[in-house]
């Protein structure tokens, strides 16, 4: 063994023995009550986290789950920064927003752990599509536990990974344990890596409590994942001679079975290999034990955030969010104009105007995405809706057709948007996104704050919405529950003019942006259209411009009632109130929110204080909705005005058109609420 | 140096006393850290309690039999 050889050996021994003691250290600050919180240990696991990040290089990146502070330390992450981070300091490496469950650093390589089992899977795959995409020599090791194997994202993930033979190496720690849940009581199979061959791909088992292999069988990995051959699913056998957390005292591992791995351990194993003697063993311990002493001491006395802090790191700063020569609407379309249209611009639907407005963004910038099901297939429909037929001809390496799994493809995008991509991802039917929910509300929404203020997800997501003829599962309005999402801003236009200008608006906003259509509003032709459709379209001027978010537009100007809405609302409600205005003599200001999140509360509140009165027309169950939301902001800022809701009753989406009328609010019922508040 | 230990945060639910079942170790004798130290009773379970340092135990402060609140010194050890 030459010298340099050596040193690195004893580079990997060390930093086996740094996990361990500092994981030592953290275990009884916790017992002295020194440390607020939670935490999740690796003593014993130390040679898989050392040993597959030993064949990384440094701008390769690691996706962890809530056991991760041997992969930080592994990847590179100093003891400070992490004790700090433990501590809730301001100077952690998530400046305190993370905690021990969400260790990273986007600087070095880590994504902020994913506290969700499997959740970190389908991002690891979109940060590796990144990577393929821009022709990267990048990849991802994504680590998970046993307990992980059973959840759909890995599923997911997984498969999306195996058919675009994407660059990461799925490492599964198995521990024999999820939680408390030995892992033969949840899989059929012997071997997880077996699994690896149902989709088509290399999987092999690893002694994990071996250094040396895991270190060899992750640079075979890592070089099947370089040369494109990828993925590639390690199981590495190992075990956590700790709790699952903090206060669990393993009595459900039994002694023999602790006393066998103990025989096992990775560090006493890999000093047996060495052949350190007691005494180097000691001095090596001691040295780490006393660094991590000091470092225990500037993080007790590191500096925590403010409280008022509380709101930073929510969102990305707008700082890039306009693109020189985009042009600012303030209040555009106010009314429709039925002029011919003018020279440079063409009267568009939703469906053509989003189609554009995606064109020219991927047309400007190649990090522009577009991923989900059905959307680029010679021959088939450009989505549910048609908003992207015939972008596969032009950018067919830019448009990701995925398999039926939301889930998986919402993480992918989210991944890919963390590594620098613009992705626009899209589902056929709004219902689907309860699917996708744990990626959109979990990782997308929350990694801007978790990791204090350094991860970015520049995601634009599209979902129609609406009760069109199709029952109870491709019906719902979905904005209720994404409404109020911290970290998550959403639009709800109603024209194509708003249409193109909110999605070039949420493209340049660098934030996770969810955009709902509604189905009878697209103008999709052909085999795609809409019994009962709505004009939704606009003239579209030729050159670029953006909506802003969270600006309201006043549809109509009017003294007497306030009517609010979005979506197909609008265009009942401009419907009522014309009726109101030409047959009762009712002057009727009708407001487009066109933003839900956040919600334009200076537009609404220069009309309430004009009329005193507000009627908040949604479709969907009055109880919960986001016109609750709405009422509620009204009454707490303007309490003398009068508020009344027209919204569905609190009934599943009927399919039988006699029933599923009671349930859309309509001109009529909008004509009603004006006339009772009057 | 002396170092005083105290009753570590081990209950499910908050508030909850938990009580000193035995001790693991004798006065005068030496104890690494990490060692069992004492057992003690949670709403759960019996649960061992490790020493956080290496050294000697000089004093315990609650006899077995006793209910103590988290945060309490249960014990001193003399370190180095």
């Amino acid at each position: 063994m030459s010298e340099q050889d050596r040193a690195f050996l004893l580079s990997l021994y060390e930093r086996m023995v740094l996990i361990r003691e500092f994981e030592e250290t953290v275990k009884f600050l916790f017992l002295e009550g020194a440390m607020p919180g939670t935490i999740h240990q690796c003593q014993g696991q130390e040679a898989t986290a050392v040993g597959v990040c030993a064949a990384l290089r440094a701008q390769d990146w690691i996706t962890s789950t809530f056991r991760g502070h041997g992969h930080a330390l592994a990847k590179g992450l100093t003891a400070q920064e992490l004790l700090d981070e433990l501590f809730g300091a301001e100077t952690g490496c998530c400046k305190g927003r993370g905690g021990s469950m969400h260790v990273g650093d986007m600087s070095k390589g880590m994504v902020p752990g994913i506290a969700i089992v499997a959740g970190g899977i389908p991002l690891a795959a979109g940060m590796a599509l990144s990577f393929k995409m821009r022709k990267e020599d990048k990849v991802v090791a994504c680590f998970f536990g046993d307990g992980a194997i059973a959840e759909g994202a890995f599923h997911e993930g997984v498969n999306m990974a195996a058919i675009w033979n994407l660059p990461v190496i799925f490492v599964c720690e198995n521990n024999l344990y999820g939680a408390s849940t030995h892992v033969d009581l949840v899989m059929k199979n012997a071997r997880i890596s077996d699994r690896a061959a149902a989709y088509g791909f290399r999987g092999e088992t690893v002694d994990g409590n071996d250094v040396l292999a895991v270190l060899a069988a992750s640079r075979r990995a890592v070089d099947e994942c370089r040369s494109g051959k990828g993925p590639v699913l390690l199981e590495l056998l190992t075990y956590r001679r700790t709790g699952h957390s903090r206060r669990d005292p393993c009595h459900y591992q039994p002694k023999a079975e602790r006393e066998l791995w103990a025989q096992r351990d990775p560090i006493d194993r890999f000093a047996g290999k060495l052949e350190l003697s007691e005494g180097e063993r000691e001095e090596i311990q001691k040295r780490i034990q006393a660094d991590l002493t000091r470092a225990v001491e500037r993080a007790k006395a590191a500096p925590h955030p403010e409280a008022g802090e509380i709101t930073e790191y929510v969102f990305a700063p707008p700082a890039t969010a306009v693109a020189p020569g985009a042009r600012v609407q303030k209040h555009p379309e106010q009314r429709e104009s039925s002029a011919p249209a003018k020279q440079g611009k063409r009267r568009l639907g939703i469906a053509e105007a989003l189609r554009e407005g995606i064109a020219q963004a991927m047309a400007a910038d190649p990090a522009v995405i577009c991923i989900g099901e059905d959307i680029a297939v010679r021959g088939g429909w450009g989505g549910a809706f048609t908003v992207t037929l015939g972008l596969e001809e032009r950018f067919s390496d830019r448009l990701i057709n995925t398999p039926i799994a939301e889930l998986g493809f919402f993480g992918l995008a989210t991944g890919a948007a963390m590594m620098g991509m613009r992705p626009i991802a899209d589902v056929q039917y709004g219902d689907f996104l309860f699917l996708a929910s744990d990626q959109i509300i979990n990782n997308a929404a929350k990694m801007r704050y978790m990791s204090g203020g350094t991860a970015s997800v520049p995601l634009v997501m599209r979902a129609p919405v609406g009760a069109t003829g199709r029952g109870s599962q491709h019906a719902q309005n979905m904005e209720r529950y994404f409404t109020g999402v911290p970290g998550l801003k959403v639009v709800a236009p109603s024209t194509a003019y708003d249409a193109k200008g909110l999605l070039n608006a949420a493209l340049r906003d660098g934030n996770p942006v969810l955009m709902f259509e509604h189905k009878l509003l697209y103008g999709s032709k052909g085999a795609r259209a809409e019994p009962g459709a709505v004009d939704a379209t606009s003239e579209i001027p030729a050159e670029d411009y953006i909506v802003p978010l969270g600006q309201a537009a006043i549809r109509r100007e009017g003294r007497e009632v306030t009517v609010l809405g979005w979506l197909l609302m609008v265009h009942y409600a401009m419907q009522a109130a014309e009726r109101l205005a030409t047959e009762e003599h009712v002057d009727v200001e009708v407001i487009d929110l066109r933003s839900l999140a956040p919600i334009d509360w200076d537009t609404i509140g220069a009309s309430v204080a004009k009329t005193g009165r507000v009627v908040i027309v949604e479709e969907g169950p009055k109880t919960g909705g986001v016109g609750a939301e709405l009422a509620g902001g009204i009454a707490e800022r303007w309490p003398d005005t009068r508020i009344v809701r027209v919204a569905s009753p609190d009934v599943p989406v009927p399919f039988t058109p006699v029933l599923e009328g009671m349930y859309k609010p309509d001109a009529a019922r909008i004509a009603a609420a004006v006339r009772a508040l009057r | 140096m002396d170092v005083n230990m105290k009753m570590p945060d081990l209950a499910t639910n908050e508030g909850v006393e938990l009580g000193i079942v035995r001790w693991l170790v004798d006065i005068g004798a030496s104890v690494k850290r990490g060692e069992p130290l004492l057992e003690v009773e949670t709403d759960k379970a019996l649960q061992e309690v490790e020493s956080i340092v290496t050294g000697v135990l000089r004093y315990i402060h609650a006899p077995a039999g006793a209910k103590v609140a988290v945060g309490t010194v249960i014990a001193t050890i003399r370190v180095g």
